[in-house]
């Protein structure tokens, strides 16, 4: 059962009364207990899609059109103080780089118990033995003594571990991970996977995860939405995107994966660049880059459409 | 303990320029009012002489500072008043002024300064303007303005949200210090405002406020518990600048409204005969000088704590 529906979500930006599309008409949903990775490059609109589902989107973006339902109600049909609810409480976040998302001037304790005084309307005596409770539970030892620490005692891993303490406090039902570990060294990296992957069971949540990491993704998703530019380009459960990619810039994403079985002296890696957002044509967006491209391409834009059960690309070769 | 000792002494270590340099101000200021009024140095065919020998000088200036050090100069009557008895009931006038014009500037500055931080980025350049134009006018022009309204206000009996008009001139109730608090405030609340705008704004756009807004706290919840030390940092920071509007402010507001403080007497004395204007100039100038030393020094000093406070949490 779905928890969480994007429909036609469009989120430009406005610069110099020019829209610009960093998100463009997406479409997907989050079952309840499922985690759905969003994989792409750099400036695909990951970040921007999971920052339009919070309501967290500044100026000169904004979002143009869409729904965003969760639990039956459309996010953006809310008033900011609904939202104020909602976000945080029922739906949270962990943000790439955890050395800047907390505030060096306050404790970790405090910073902890924010959400949890705003949202739980507990007393304070409750708010920090919960606060202590959270950083126990990301596996930090010494919690009371660690309560009063400010975020430059701690070391990235931990700072991550808190953040992900600071986005489970209010026990939301969906949990947005935009790239948890992209700032973190290798051998961090593997136990905040971890340790998302036990609270998710622990707390039966659904998980939305960005990341460019495709290791990442076959350790943590059910499905998996591909996006370039903007565009979802495919969508499907994680076995279809590993073993039966379809479109040209997921079976390139796949062959830039080192293998064990595959010795090679160099990596594959996709040609070309992730085109400007003023730079988009009235075509695919890959077209640039695609080994795979016919004349049609450049001028016309393929549909997103269903080419197995479950299993949607947008490519003119499957159009 | 040993960290509390090695904190003292960072802290010792970097006031004592501030102590050093101030003290030096002082001692210029004393020496160069040392010098005889009436001493000139004239020039001839190439050749210059001083009209009095520099050996007169250099008593006048020792002179001078025996006078203030041993406290003889206090001791003189102005207007049948002890000199030190003068400065210290107008001393007292004009601190009440410049401690509930700083309040002022403080309740009036920083909640403006939410509310501008709030506006949409379009009309960034109004508020600038609306800093900067209060921050360009002429002091005596802003001053002079209140003075009119509140003139106009007394003399028409208009009566503001049900309260009675209050006087615009002298200074005899606590009331008639209410204009002077108001205009002393004017120009710091601006600088203020803009401080604690652009602060706002620039955290804002720090990820950890992201942060703190993906938990749902409020706008206003922001700047309490995440903006609000870097706010005041920032003010304490650009004190020093505020406090030099609000002593140059001082005399021209004191003088305009009739008010009896330290800036009030020092333009009275120059302007009146009623002892040597230059004596009664020169000691009212110093004793500005020596109340700016203090409070540079205070700042300073809460600064430089501030400072050392960060960088102990810092390396902690």
């Amino acid at each position: 059962m779905s928890i969480l529906e994007i429909k036609n979500l469009k989120t430009y930006f406005d610069i110099n009364n020019t829209l610009y599309p960093a998100v463009d008409d997406i479409s997907f949903s989050l079952n309840e207990g499922e985690t759905l990775a969003i994989i792409g490059e750099s400036g695909s609109g990951k970040s921007v899609t999971a920052l339009s589902i919070m309501g967290l989107v500044d100026e000169p973006g904004k979002i143009i059109s869409g729904e965003i339902i969760f639990e039956g109600r459309d996010l953006l049909k809310l008033s900011e103080k609904e939202i104020k609810r909602i976000r945080g409480n029922d739906i949270s976040m962990i943000y790439q780089d955890p050395m800047m998302t907390l505030n060096p001037f306050n404790k970790i304790g405090k910073q902890l118990e924010e959400a949890i005084l705003i949202h739980k309307k507990k007393d304070k005596k409750s708010v920090k033995s919960k606060a202590i409770e959270l950083i126990k539970s990301v596996g930090i030892s010494d919690a009371e003594k660690r309560y009063s620490n400010y975020p430059n005692h701690f070391s990235g891993g931990m700072r991550q571990r808190l953040m992900i303490a600071m986005a489970i406090a209010c026990d939301p039902k969906v949990l947005i991970a935009d790239e948890p570990t992209t700032a973190l060294d290798v051998t961090i990296q593997s136990e905040i996977l971890e340790l998302i992957r036990d609270i998710k069971i622990k707390n039966n949540m659904s998980i939305i995860l960005n990341t460019h990491d495709l290791g990442v993704v076959a350790q943590m998703a059910d499905s998996v939405v591909v996006m370039y530019c903007g565009k979802i380009m495919e969508k499907s459960k994680i076995e279809n995107i590993f073993n039966n990619p379809l479109n040209p810039y997921t079976k390139s994403l796949m062959d830039c994966i080192p293998r064990i079985d595959k010795k090679k002296d160099v990596l594959n890696s996709i040609e070309g660049y992730v085109p400007h957002p003023t730079d988009y044509g009235y075509g695919c967006r890959f077209y640039d880059r695609c080994d795979k491209r016919i004349n049609k391409c450049k001028d016309n834009m393929p549909d997103l459409v269903e080419v197995n059960q479950d299993h949607f690309v947008r490519c003119w070769l499957f159009s | 303990m040993e960290r509390h000792s090695e904190s003292t002494k960072g802290i010792l270590k970097l006031l004592l320029p501030h102590g050093v340099m101030l003290l030096l101000i002082l001692i210029l200021v004393i020496g160069i009012t040392g010098i005889p009024q009436n001493y000139n140095i004239s020039s001839f065919n190439g050749v210059t002489t001083p009209n009095i020998p520099f050996s007169l000088v250099l008593d006048s200036i020792s002179n001078n500072f025996k006078v203030l050090l041993s406290g003889e100069a206090f001791k003189t009557v102005i207007q049948g008043e002890p000199a030190l008895d003068l400065l210290i009931r107008t001393g007292r006038k004009s601190f009440t002024i410049l401690f509930f014009g700083t309040i002022l500037s403080l309740a009036i500055g920083i909640p403006k300064g939410i509310i501008d931080s709030r506006r949409k980025i379009t009309s960034g350049t109004f508020k600038l303007l609306q800093s900067l134009i209060p921050l360009s006018l002429p002091d005596v022009f802003t001053i002079g303005l209140l003075q009119f309204l509140a003139m106009y206000l007394f003399t028409n009996s208009v009566r503001l949200f049900g309260v009675d008009p209050l006087p615009y001139i002298g200074d005899k109730t606590i009331l008639h210090s209410v204009y002077p608090i108001f205009a002393i405030s004017i120009l710091p609340s601006a600088y203020i405002a803009r401080i604690t705008a652009s602060t706002i704004e620039e955290g804002f756009g720090k990820p950890y406020i992201l942060a703190a807004r993906g938990k749902g706290l409020s706008r206003l919840q922001i700047i309490k518990g995440h903006l609000l030390k870097s706010i005041m940092f920032n003010i304490l920071s650009g004190f020093t600048t505020i406090m030099g509007i609000m002593f140059s402010s001082l005399i021209i507001i004191e003088r305009l409204f009739s008010f009896r403080g330290v800036g009030f007497y020092l333009l009275y004395f120059y302007t009146t005969e009623i002892i040597d204007p230059y004596e009664a100039g020169v000691g009212f100038t110093l004793f500005i000088v020596f109340l700016s030393v203090l409070y540079y020094i205070l700042i300073a000093a809460i600064n430089i704590l501030k400072d050392t406070v960060i960088k102990i949490k810092e390396t902690n």
